[in-house]
């Protein structure tokens, strides 16, 4: 009878001590790859992060948050700061909200009266010449995938009756490319119609600048994006800025601003899932040793028994040892499992998001202020898994080999 | 390999002592004896005579403090570690009063677990043990049920298999009637007389049963630790 075919029956001779002991060890396994992943996914997240804080700086109206209050920055006042040293280029925009009746706002929400109001919709007037529109709340869209259907502006729609629409803003007034709409007294032609996957996103309508500045009547712009040629020349610019707006006519974010709350995040969430990892991993060992010890010491006789009748310490060792892998490797596996559900979980616990996910929509709507961290559980957790188990195997093997060299048969098989 | 004289045995100045708190009890005393070969030997003696120790001391299961024990030409007051288990697979055969099967094994993996220890194939195995299992009376279906599952007889012919699983030249039974009723205790110790007499193995029984002593080639009668009768 082979070793393994032994050691699994061995296994099932206390079906609820092999079970209560797997439940453990597949919990504290499956917490440490659980950590394993979300560190992966922090770290990754985070170079990702660095990545983007790069010479973006924001200039809004004092006060504002996208389109509401604040007002609008001098257009003049703007075409200034082109003018300030190290400046590589300026896109402008301007958010408002539309309360129109030619559209109807997928969303609801509070204070539309009985049976819910209908929220505003949000417009953007942004350069035909950007790729990405920066939302109010430091989300993106990235124009170049996100488009489904049509197309998306290009130079030569600046101030034209043209506008992009969110599929869910298009869909809930069976709007599709080609049509067009009366928005304040203009036809404005759907030329494309994007997805981000978020609700935000996709109940927006967005036009060239002029345009939309032309048909809500907006004098001047809501956000200013300059981009400074090297962040080291970011703070040089900031106080040119600072000369031309101050601290009651406008607020300045740099990107760096903007991304510390995640930056700090994505940090204690890599360092807690360090310390649960190395937790978890020392509480596998731990239980690993104290169930082999607990084996060992309830099977002294047997021990005693096989050394009887010939066995060396090496056979008997190697069979405690495959027993040992086994439990190990069904726990691993076990624990592997369990990661796919707990990962993203724990990841939004530690970066403190109740569901960064669904918040951010995925890869076309990611950045900006929002903490989350998207966690892939890739197949390789698996490989990890068996990493662990090995490990652990090998680790409490030392216990047989240490216990069964001291076991005198004649000791243990004395006195029945 | 027996000494020229026909011995198998050969034990000079044997002492083994254990501590007991403070004190030194000496279970084998200064014992020298020299055991034939081929032979069904009874060892008798009263609880503590040391009799158990001597047969462990024949069968490597312990160590003399000091003196020389020679069994079948292995000095097993110099050997340790893998010789000594390749000893106590090959030359010696146990059979203990509370039978000592492996519990998770069937009986007849419990005949095949010291054949699998000394290399033989798998379907040598089975054949061997199967013979072995019927020559005890242990056959068909019982030979594939689980020790708990057969009666103390049972289980005693069991152990009796296994201790024959490797051929040894050597049969050491500690009290193997102790826990069995008269009847199967006969039995028990016929089959183990007919291993002397058929196969020429020397079996040395370690029991207080005078009825054994009546079959024996040879009694060795034990007190303290000392042998006070051959």
């Amino acid at each position: 009878m082979s070793i393994i075919k032994r050691s699994l029956r061995n296994v099932m001779r206390s079906p609820f001590r092999s079970m209560a002991i797997l439940v453990i060890l597949a919990m504290s396994i499956g917490l440490s790859l659980t950590m394993l992943t979300v560190n992966g996914a922090s770290e990754s997240e985070l170079g990702s992060i660095s990545g983007l804080v790069g010479t973006d700086i924001q200039v809004s109206p004092a006060g504002s948050f996208g389109p509401f209050g604040g007002g609008e920055l001098d257009e003049a006042d703007v075409d200034e700061l082109l003018a300030l040293e190290n400046v590589n280029s300026i896109r402008k925009s301007i958010s408002t909200s539309y309360m129109g009746g030619a559209l109807e706002s997928p969303l609801t929400g509070r204070g539309g009266g009985p049976g819910g109001g209908t929220r505003p919709i949000m417009a953007m007037g942004v350069s035909p010449e950007m790729d990405t529109i920066i939302l109010f709340n430091g989300g993106t869209i990235d124009t170049t995938e996100a488009v489904q259907s049509g197309r998306y502006f290009e130079p030569g729609d600046s101030n034209a009756d043209v506008m992009v629409m969110g599929d869910g803003l298009a869909e809930i007034n069976s709007l599709s490319v080609g049509d067009t709409v009366d928005i304040e007294g203009v036809d404005v032609q759907i030329i494309g119609i994007y997805d981000t996957g978020s609700q935000l996103g996709d109940n927006m309508l967005v036009m060239p600048i002029e345009t939309a500045q032309r048909v809500f009547s907006v004098d001047g712009v809501t956000s200013v994006i300059i981009v400074a040629d090297d962040v080291s020349n970011v703070d040089g610019i900031v106080a040119g800025i600072r000369e031309v707006f101050d601290e009651d006519t406008a607020d300045v974010v740099t990107a760096e601003d903007r991304y510390e709350n995640i930056d700090e995040s994505l940090t204690n969430a890599i360092n807690s899932s360090q310390i649960g990892m190395i937790v978890s991993f020392v509480v596998a060992g731990l239980i690993i040793l104290f169930s082999v010890f607990l084996m060992m010491r309830q099977r002294i006789k047997e021990i005693g028994i096989l050394k009887a009748i010939g066995a060396s310490n090496w056979h008997i060792g190697l069979q405690f040892s495959v027993e040992t892998l086994l439990i190990s490797v069904v726990g691993a596996i076990l624990g592997a499992l369990m990661t796919f559900p707990l990962a993203q979980s724990v990841a939004n616990m530690m970066t403190g998001t109740a569901s960064a996910a669904n918040e951010r929509g995925g890869g076309k709507f990611g950045g900006g202020t929002i903490a989350g961290i998207d966690v892939a559980v890739s197949p390789e957790v698996f490989l990890y898994a068996l990493g662990i188990a090995i490990a652990l195997a090998l680790v409490a093997s030392i216990i047989p080999a240490l216990y069964i060299s001291r076991v005198r048969p004649a000791e243990v098989l004395r006195n029945e | 390999m027996s000494n020229s004289n026909g011995s198998i045995v050969i034990a000079k100045n044997l002492y083994k002592q254990y501590k007991q708190g403070d004190s030194v009890v000496s279970a084998v005393d200064n014992l020298s004896v020299e055991i034939p070969k081929g032979k069904l030997i009874v060892l008798m003696g009263h609880s503590g005579s040391g009799k158990t120790t001597f047969l462990n001391l024949m069968g490597a299961l312990d160590k003399p403090t000091s003196g020389n024990i020679i069994v079948d030409g292995v000095n097993l007051s110099q050997v340790s570690g893998r010789q000594e288990s390749k000893y106590r697979l090959s030359k010696v055969g146990f059979v203990f009063q509370s039978y000592y099967l492996v519990p998770g094994l069937k009986a007849i993996e419990n005949v095949t677990l010291p054949m699998e220890l000394s290399g033989l194939n798998h379907g040598d195995r089975q054949v061997k043990a199967r013979e072995i299992l019927n020559r005890v009376g242990i056959k068909d279906l019982k030979q594939s049920r689980r020790p708990l599952q057969l009666s103390g007889g049972e289980q005693q012919r069991v152990a009796i298999a296994r201790a024959l699983a490797n051929a040894p030249p050597i049969i050491l039974a500690d009290e193997p009637t102790g826990n069995l009723d008269f009847k199967t205790g006969k039995l028990i110790v016929k089959i183990l007389q007919s291993l002397a007499a058929r196969d020429n193995k020397t079996v040395i029984i370690a029991t207080h049963d005078t009825s054994i002593a009546k079959i024996a080639d040879l009694v060795l009668q034990m007190e303290d630790g000392k042998l006070v009768i051959n």
